[in-house]
């Protein structure tokens, strides 16, 4: 009990790292939740670029234009801006387009020249560009067929604009009804709580087993009355008891942040199993890697290392259906995939329709990892005592 | 001594290793990860589209004759696509399989697009892009048939006779994922703060052991100090040399035609970061270790607030409180790189250059002032 209780006053001295990345994750959290939450699936969303401009001409037909663009877009006049502030704007991606529409661009179309918008964008070639670039073509077109039909150019701007007032319907083909009052918390949280588990245990008790490894510090260790066995007993117990709280503290998390939520309501004990085997996964592979004769840095960095490239290939910080194929199937052969794909499972944006069959073949791989890594740790350690000796 | 502190740097492998080798993980796993979404997200892919014709009035051939000449053109005319013609059934599963991007119902006056569940915002945009081109065009054409039908050859003729007044840059791979790898050699250039406190570490007695030896010296503290900044200076460059050589050949970024400039403003933030490193580590309290995980908390917020992890995060501090843009210095290095990477107009890089440049020296010569100092044991 004494080294039990003294692994917990050694990992206090981590309070620290861990509290650092607790509130990073937090302000993570909740800033992903800010900017997503309006994200809704089953429906078409209307695309809202936000465009600056500069009118130079002053014509019916860029006045005309800019109104158009400003229906489905926010557009912003920067001629009083000076051209430096408006590039740092676009930067800053306040804007992401530009259009300048010279002096004597209504005269140049209506004598049939192409030329007289200028179009500054970080994405020249990208699809909101395309789209937007049709947009003025559209409409510079639509204006210059009115006018040659012997409309005025007030006329004509103003036929325009009602003739591209209605839109093509477009219907998203899905199969799942849309979940009403579902917490983007709970989904964004659960799918990097992997990620935050490990590093966090990785580069505090980790730590602390590695240092006890070291040289010096295990020769005075080894000069104490308790066996080798005992020892590594303990430190496993200290690391998965550590596992707990944190496991408590994320069950606490998802109740108190998707109270009332659909997500929480029909599958708290999806993520209650889910997020378990994570932070039993975690463990086990937290004891596998400090069997091995890592330095105190070494383990830190490792841990950021594993951290990031396990949650970046499974899906943890760009959704699974936008990863290629070929990192689908790398991302197969670790824990955090699996954890990932029934995380999808309990949030209609995670595009993961909800399958028990699946649900309980990801969390038997999932408990496969937990069985590999704990024999892992226990073939490497063997091996490096059979070498000590 | 400066072979002394050249060694001393080599020797320091894991921070040596640490710095060449996160930067570069960091940017392969973006690599890997965003390639995907920014090919299929930000440029012009070829996309794969099912028609479903509901009869065969006018408007049903107007619209094949539409998208076969849409199929006819290649991606260097901008948008490239692939046609099928088909049954709703067929397009619904092709849909579902991936075999389709969207497919178009068109019934006798009006047209119908249908995405996929997971459809891409590009997709979605694109799809009804075309489909209101057609519309509009149909509807103006419908309109002239009932108010005034002699003009109609007119109309389709100007309709036809379309403009670009826009044109696509096609040549110019677009990339919005391009600032995630220079918010990363930003980062990497930041995490030189390391760098600075090793030169704390070399002369300050009472925050490393190996400076209590060194305290013992003859040699002026300043000597030491400069001595040491330049050999992890040149470590730093040596490491951000080959980040530069990685963004250019496996990223693809082009580097080399900007190469002056961007080297002066490696060795101007580099140094910045040296500096302000030495000088965080003075103010805090505790060893080595203690000084750097308290600096690293500081690096890590500038990073965070830069957009590192979240894009638009300094688009929304810009709007609310620009004074943080101005003063965070992730960001400043940000916007250093932007200039020199994407703008014809350097606006105000030279600026932003030589306010890095003073405040080095302001920060090397406040730290230097501190550092000669101190004193070891009454020497």
């Amino acid at each position: 009990m004494h080294l039990y209780k003294t692994f917990f006053r050694l990992l206090i001295k981590y309070k620290a790292v861990i509290l650092s990345y607790l509130i990073i994750f937090g302000l993570l959290m909740g800033m992903l939740t800010l900017f997503n939450s309006d994200q809704s699936s089953g429906v078409f969303e209307e695309a809202n670029f936000t465009i600056c401009y500069v009118d130079e001409d002053d014509s019916a037909l860029s006045r005309g234009l800019i109104s158009f663009l400003k229906e489905s877009n926010t557009a912003v006049d920067v001629k009083d801006v000076s051209e430096t502030r408006v590039e740092d704007l676009m930067f800053f991606r306040v804007y992401m387009h530009e259009f300048k529409f010279e002096k004597g661009f209504e005269e140049k179309v209506l004598s049939g020249k192409e030329s007289g918008i200028d179009y500054i964008s970080d994405l020249p070639s990208g699809a909101q560009s395309y789209v937007l670039a049709n947009q003025i073509n559209n409409y510079v077109n639509t204006f210059r067929t009115y006018n040659g039909m012997g409309f005025d150019p007030e006329t004509s701007a103003a036929k325009t604009r009602d003739a591209l007032k209605s839109h093509a319907e477009v219907v998203v083909n899905t199969k799942k009804v849309e979940k009403q009052n579902e917490s983007y918390m709970i989904l964004y949280m659960n799918q990097n709580i992997w990620y935050i588990v490990f590093t966090i245990m990785c580069m505090s008790a980790g730590v602390i087993i590695v240092n006890a490894m070291e040289e010096n510090l295990s020769r005075r260790i080894e000069a104490g009355p308790v066996s080798r066995r005992k020892r590594t007993f303990i430190n496993m117990a200290g690391l998965v008891t550590f596992g707990f709280v944190i496991y408590i503290l994320i069950l606490l998390a998802n109740l108190i942040g998707g109270m009332n939520s659909s997500t929480v309501r029909d599958f708290f004990w999806v993520i209650a199993v889910n997020d378990l085997l994570a932070v039993l996964s975690s463990c086990a592979l937290v004891a596998f890697l400090t069997s091995f004769n890592f330095s105190n840095k070494s383990i830190n960095m490792i841990a950021i290392m594993v951290g990031l490239s396990f949650s970046f290939i499974a899906g943890g910080f760009v959704p699974q259906f936008l990863l290629g194929d070929k990192i689908i199937a790398v991302a197969k052969f670790i824990p955090t995939y699996w954890f990932i794909v029934v995380n999808n499972m309990t949030h209609s944006q995670g595009y993961e329709v909800f399958d028990k069959v699946k649900m309980f073949q990801c969390f038997g791989i999932q408990i496969l990892f937990i069985a590999v890594f704990c024999l892992g740790t226990a073939v490497v350690s063997r091996v490096r005592t059979e070498l000590k000796k | 001594m400066l072979k002394y502190f050249m060694k001393m740097v080599l020797r320091n492998k894991t921070n040596l290793l640490w710095g060449l080798i996160f930067p570069i993980a960091l940017m392969s796993l973006f690599k890997l990860t965003f390639s995907n979404i920014s090919s299929s997200e930000n440029t012009l892919d070829t996309r794969k589209i099912a028609v479903v014709l509901d009869g065969s009035g006018l408007y049903q051939e107007n619209f094949k004759t539409v998208m076969d000449e849409l199929s006819k053109q290649d991606s260097e005319g901008g948008l490239a696509v692939e046609v099928s013609y088909t049954d709703e059934k067929e397009a619904s599963s092709g849909l579902d399989n991936g075999d389709y991007d969207f497919y178009y119902v068109v019934g006798d006056e009006d047209i119908t697009v249908h995405l996929g569940e997971k459809y891409g915002v590009a997709t979605g945009m694109i799809a009804r892009e075309i489909a209101d081109t057609y519309k509009f065009n149909m509807d103006i054409i419908n309109e002239c048939l009932k108010t005034d039908p002699t003009k109609i050859g007119e109309i389709t003729e100007s309709l036809g006779n379309r403009l670009d007044y826009i044109a696509m840059e096609k040549e110019e791979e677009a990339d919005v994922y391009m600032w995630y790898y220079v918010s990363t050699l930003v980062m990497g250039i930041l995490f030189d703060y390391a760098l600075g406190l090793r030169v704390l570490a070399t002369v300050r007695a009472d925050v490393a052991g190996s400076a209590m030896r060194v305290a013992l010296s003859s040699s002026s503290k300043t000597r030491m100090v400069v001595y040491c900044l330049f050999a992890q200076l040149v470590s730093s460059l040596a490491k951000t040399a080959v980040h530069l050589l990685f963004m250019q050949f496996v990223i693809g970024i082009d580097i080399a035609s900007k190469a002056g400039i961007i080297a002066v403003a490696i060795v101007a933030t580099t140094v910045f970061s040296i500096c302000l490193g030495i000088l965080l580590g003075m103010f805090f309290k505790g060893d080595v270790q203690s000084r750097e995980n308290k600096t690293l908390g500081f690096v890590m917020l500038s990073v965070f607030i830069s957009g590192e992890m979240i894009v638009s995060l300094p688009g929304y501090i810009e709007k609310y409180a620009p004074v943080i843009n101005r003063i965070n210095p992730a960001t400043i290095f940000n916007k250093i790189f932007y200039r020199i990477l994407l703008c014809e107009n350097k606006g105000d890089l030279a600026m932003n250059l030589l306010i890095l440049t003073i405040a080095s020296l302001v920060m090397l010569t406040a730290s230097i002032i501190i550092l000669r100092r101190e004193t070891y044991a009454s020497l």
